[in-house]
């Protein structure tokens, strides 16, 4: 709803306003005190002290969100944007997530010679696109949010300016990108056409008050916006520029594309789908199979079955993990599915996802060597090298893999028993089998690393690093706490999707 | 009353962070910190638990406190919390464990001294009582699952503690798969009264069974499944076969956990859900049989065998046997009274056998002892003192706690219907035989070992008695004495059983009526002098064959030299087991092996499939050909999919 004339706006509620997207505000302000600060020091002087500059200001961001937890829903500029569970719950995510990326990039950076300061700068901008990206009621607001999260990860990808592979990775996902932001624009102008506002309540009063299945712009625009937002998930056939983007980043900003740019997608799906198209879900009677859920049941299988079976035969563990979140996207598609309950299982599924696929990023970060190790040759022999970190990458692989006592397991569980609930027989079963398979994948690394005999000569051992260490120790903490004693933060995902229905 | 509290978890908790610390820096610490954080933290566990009890001994047990630590599972219908509860049975449980924990782990210092594995030692040892105590405290049948299948992998761990001896670690390993014979039983009962009640808290249960919603047959079959989890990690028929081989592990891990309290359990088990058991005559009958039966057929081993912890090995199936007796007439307190004597004798009897070949460095054959008495003087009155005990000799504590429980069989014969009576009846007589065996074996087993003369072979070099060894036996000893009083009902000293009435009262006048002839004293006494005059003929016996005619024996050996070998061999039943169970078994997963998976599943339907997939996503690979502009073809080759499909699904063409 564009108000008629600004005055409208009284002075009174901006300072409201503001407060609704504090966590987007103290993200954004983060990275401009990260760029002047970056300014202010001396050339060659270790950017470790911007690392922990950034993660204080994302810290900062996690109270920001949490404080306001049970507050009810606040809509802010002129219902552009709303303050609720949701968003707060996902605002912790991808804190999280920038803040375990960033850690391990403090870790990292500086061996690549991508320890520049714009690189938290640039962590800190996404991270708040993704904060306005969850909050948005309105397609503008969306993409608004969705370009502040995507150009800069674009520039993140890019990062390590010597290598080629970084720069074809950015450019990619650049290319790629700007594509898919394409279709989402025409998507929103074809939906302003066919309901005559942006706002996603006004789309769905339009759906329930004509049959939709009539409207060839309402459909087409549908359509594209949900293509753009499955470009961000890279569900397929949708998920080309992601294997190649996940290696050739550098691994830091690898983590973060991985888990909080995926959660950032699943959030603006979760609004979309939930907020503005709940009556295209299933079409009229005899077209049953046209809505929304038959489209994603098809691209859910489709995604699963193809990135678990490219992954299958990949031979470097990074590129091996990017073919793992895609197949874990394609298991977080059922959730879109099955309403409350599969919106709940989705938010309890993206924190535990990245809390194991933050953890593994950082290790194979670790384990890296400057010429770029990711193969799986290099892992052979982990396990007697490098034996705590072997075992805190296990116990992650573990939890990709869903094998209990891990939070994968309990979020595969609530993810799979809500699809049953709804009755979604062969969709679990083809999901279940889609595990089985990742199983081979993920136990394959731990094969080479522990029973794998060495061939090579002694290898030097990688020098520790404390912030990686904390930062896989935050994550194998998290996995284990969330697999043994999962209720609380299922109640909060629970309490949190409430504002959606 | 039930109180709250959150001292509860702390009981368990201490052994546990002593079990990690020695786990993990065990090593560096040294011998004597190991041994100061092992028995520490068990100690003040101890101490906790005193504290906690204060409440419930000063209310004579009708109070109970309750901790919920925290949702453990919540799944739609099932609710599991982390909670612990300590009530009148309960608290027995703790004292008993956490206090002869204690003083076995005082005892380790002296008798683990330099071995290489001290610190790893002690961890197990701490892991066990976490374990035990989870297992005695658990509020819910999950809980005390968790701490069942937690002491069965510590016992695993201890028996096969010197697993460079592969005959010991195979032990270990019959102990594991023995036991998870008798844990599939437990899990499918659990699963049943799951089915049934829709809840598998102990309180929950006890609702459920008072309001009629568990029809008999599902309180017949989950009890019988649930007694077979028993006969597993207690060793009754058919599944004690790993309780003697469980010898291998260190004496004191014997005493604690193979005498004391894990296989103990069972009997705890029982005595937990009485409530249930009452309500199910036909599993409770099993329950009397099995273990009357046990009592008879264990001490009969006990006659021949040579090692003197093999000997204790069968007195303690022997008397486990006993308990069930107890608990399955329907006198659950006598039962866990049995259970408390037991503790304290058969503790202070293994760390006495303990001390034995301890100075005798690694000695086990009694044949090859005698004439131990002067030289080992604390070990031979502590180890009198405990035989007088578990022979059932008055006044010590073992006649008291075992004439209940074959008073209570006898004096309920009489009043339960007539099926029921002639088992009561006849586990009574199996008890009574039994006990004469006890009386028989247990002081062969003295006089061969500490009387007469020394049969030591002449290389033998005794060494003289350590201090931190000793006195824990003459604690032992001392609640071996006078540890039975606190039940004498023949004085009519009814504490015990008053004391855990506010548990076990309800299902004990339930099960059987056994309220109108146990006022007869007249009777009792007679019972009970039948009882002593038993145990003195098995003393008499015992002291004509092996110290007055020592030569008796080896002729009445070959006399009867098939019955002999029958006994002595523990009547084939191991060589049973292994042509009945263990060789199909074998052949068959032989056959499993090679046929059916490497052939079938392996070449057909593991790498069948691994190569076919593997082939797809080869395949599927040849897409990713790292050109951005196929890239961009293909995804709006699907747009457009994604558009026709829609399209065409709404009927638009």
């Amino acid at each position: 709803m564009i108000p008629d004339s600004i005055a409208e706006i009284s002075a009174s509620q901006v300072p409201g306003d503001l407060m609704a997207i504090l966590p987007f505000l103290v993200a954004v302000a983060g990275g401009l005190v990260v760029i002047i600060v970056d300014l202010l020091m001396r050339p060659k002087a270790s950017r470790q002290a911007l690392g922990i500059l950034s993660l204080l200001f994302l810290v900062l961001m996690i109270l920001a969100c949490l404080v306001d937890v049970g507050k009810p829903p606040e809509m802010a500029f002129s219902d552009l944007v709303v303050a609720d569970d949701f968003s707060r719950f996902l605002g912790v995510i991808f804190a999280v997530a920038a803040a375990l990326s960033a850690l391990t990039a403090i870790g990292r950076l500086p061996d690549e010679g991508a320890a520049r300061g714009e690189f938290y700068a640039l962590l800190l901008f996404a991270t708040g696109g993704a904060c306005l990206l969850a909050q948005a009621t309105d397609l503008i607001s969306m993409f608004i949010g969705l370009e502040c999260l995507s150009i800069p990860a674009y520039i993140l990808a890019a990062s390590l300016r010597r290598d080629p592979r970084s720069a074809e990775a950015g450019f990619k996902y650049f290319i790629l990108g700007a594509f898919a932001t394409g279709f989402l624009v025409y998507g929103i102008a074809l939906l302003y056409g066919a309901a005559g506002s942006t706002q996603l309540k006004e789309i769905a009063r339009l759906c329930a008050t004509q049959p939709w299945t009539g409207n060839l712009m309402l459909i087409v625009g549908a359509l594209l916006v949900l293509v753009g937002l499955l470009f961000k998930i890279a569900a397929v056939p949708f998920h080309m520029w992601a294997p190649d983007v996940y290696q050739g980043s550098p691994t830091p900003a690898t983590a973060f594309f991985a888990t909080a740019v995926k959660a950032a997608a699943f959030a603006a799906l979760l609004r979309v789908l939930f907020m503005a198209l709940p009556d295209m879900r299933t079409g009229t009677a005899g077209y049953e199979d046209a809505g929304w859920a038959g489209l994603l049941t098809v691209i859910a299988i489709l995604t699963m079955s193809v990135a678990n079976l490219i992954a299958l035969v990949q031979n470097d563990v990074k590129r091996l993990l990017a073919y793992s979140s895609i197949a874990h996207a394609g298991y977080l598609i059922i959730g879109l599915l099955c309403n409350q309950e599969g919106a709940a299982a989705i938010l309890f599924y993206l924190a535990a996802y990245t809390f194991m696929t933050v953890g593994a990023f950082a290790l194979v970060a670790y384990f890296e060597h400057k010429s770029g190790g990711t193969s799986m040759t290099e892992y052979v022999g982990l396990g007697r090298r490098h034996p705590v970190a072997a075992v805190a990458l296990c116990i992650l692989l573990f939890s990709l893999a869903g094998i209990p006592p891990t939070a994968g397991f309990f979020s595969k569980f609530y993810l799979f028993r809500a699809a049953v609930n709804e009755g979604f027989i062969v969709l679990t079963v083809v999901a279940v089998l889609n595990s089985v398979v990742s199983a081979y994948y993920y136990l394959r690394v731990t094969v080479a690393m522990y029973m794998e005999d060495e061939t090579q000569e002694k290898k030097p051992a990688v020098k520790a690093s404390f912030a990686i260490a904390l930062a896989v120790g935050i994550c194998v903490l998290f996995v284990l706490l969330m697999g043994v004693h999962p209720t609380p933060y299922l109640d909060a995902a629970r309490s949190s999707v409430l504002s959606l229905f | 009353m039930t109180h709250h509290t959150s001292m509860l978890l702390w009981i368990p908790l201490l052994p546990l962070i002593g079990a990690v610390i020695n786990g993990l820096f065990g090593r560096r610490l040294g011998d004597k910190a190991v041994s100061f954080i092992g028995c520490a933290t068990v100690g003040v566990s101890f101490l906790l638990g005193v504290i906690a009890s204060v409440k419930v001994f000063g209310s004579h047990g009708e109070d109970r406190l309750v901790q919920s630590v925290y949702s453990w599972i919540k799944i739609g219908g099932i609710d599991i919390s982390i909670s612990f509860v300590l009530d009148a049975l309960s608290v027995i449980m703790v004292m008993v464990v956490a206090g002869v924990s204690f003083i076995i782990h005082v005892y380790s210092i002296g008798y683990m001294r330099g071995d290489a594995g001290y610190a790893r030692y002690f961890a197990y040892l701490n892991l066990f009582v976490f374990s035990m105590l989870v297992l005695v405290l658990g509020d819910n049948l999950p809980v005390l699952f968790v701490g069942w299948e937690g002491v069965g992998l510590c016992s695993y761990l201890l028996i096969g503690f010197w697993f460079e001896d592969r005959e010991k670690a195979s032990a270990g390993k019959k102990a594991f798969i023995v036991n998870r014979i008798g844990d599939l039983g437990f899990l499918i009962g659990m699963f049943i009264l799951f089915g049934a009640a829709g809840t598998l808290s102990v309180d929950g249960l006890k609702q459920a069974a008072d309001s009629g919603l568990l029809s008999t047959g599902v309180l017949t079959a989950a009890c019988i499944l649930l007694f077979v989890g028993a006969c597993g990690k207690s060793a009754q028929i058919p599944l004690y076969v790993w309780l003697p081989d469980a010898m291998a592990g260190p004496t004191p891990v014997s005493a604690l956990i193979h005498a004391a309290t894990m296989v103990t359990a069972g009997v705890y088990m029982v005595a937990r859900l009485s409530f249930l058991y009452s309500l199910a005559p036909t599993a409770s009958a099993i329950v009397a049989l099995v273990g009357g039966f046990t009592a008879l057929y264990a001490a009969s081993i006990g006659i021949t065998q040579r090692d003197i912890k093999k000997v204790l090995a069968y007195s303690t199936v022997s008397q486990l046997g006993y308990m069930f007796v107890g608990v399955g007439v329907g006198a659950y307190f006598a039962g866990v009274f049995h259970l408390m004597t037991h503790a304290f004798f058969k503790a202070c009897l293994f760390l006495g056998s303990g001390a034995v070949i301890h100075a005798l460095s690694g000695e086990q054959n009694i044949l090859k002892m005698g004439g131990l008495k002067k030289k080992l003087k604390w070990t031979y009155w502590t180890f009198l003192i405990s035989t007088l005990a578990i022979a059932g000799f008055p006044p010590f504590s073992g006649f008291f706690s075992k004439d209940e429980i074959l008073w209570k069989a006898l004096s309920s014969a009489s009043h339960a219907g007539w099926a029921t009576g002639w088992v009561h009846l006849l586990a009574y007589l199996m008890g009574l035989v039994a006990a004469a065996i006890t009386a028989f074996y247990m002081f062969r087993l003295v006089f061969l070992t500490f009387h007469g003369k020394s049969r030591l072979d002449p290389s033998v070099h005794v060494h003289s008695e350590i201090k931190v060894m000793s006195w824990p036996l003459a604690v032992l000893a001392g609640l071996a004495a006078i540890g039975g009083w606190v039940g004498a009902s023949l004085f009519g000293i009814h504490g015990f059983a008053h004391f855990t009435d506010s548990v076990l009262g309800q299902a004990q006048r339930q099960a059987v009526a056994l309220k109108d002839f146990a006022h007869s004293q007249a009777a009792e006494w007679g019972a009970a002098g039948l009882s002593v005059c038993v145990a003195l003929m098995g003393l008499a016996l015992a002291w004509y064959l092996y110290l007055k005619k020592p030569d008796v024996p080896q002729k009445i050996a070959e006399r009867f030299k098939r019955l002999y070998r029958l006994v002595f061999n523990k009547y084939w039943i191991d060589e049973v087991y292994e042509a009945l169970v263990l060789n199909p078994i074998h052949q068959f997963s032989i056959f499993l092996w090679r046929i059916i998976d490497e052939k079938l599943i392996d070449g057909l339907g593991v790498n069948g499939p691994a190569k076919l997939l593997r082939g797809v996503g080869g395949i599927a690979r040849m897409f990713q050909s790292g050109n951005v502009q196929v890239y961009a073809f293909w995804m709006f080759v699907g747009i457009c999919a994604v558009l026709l499909y829609v399209i065409y699904a709404a009927g638009l063409f």
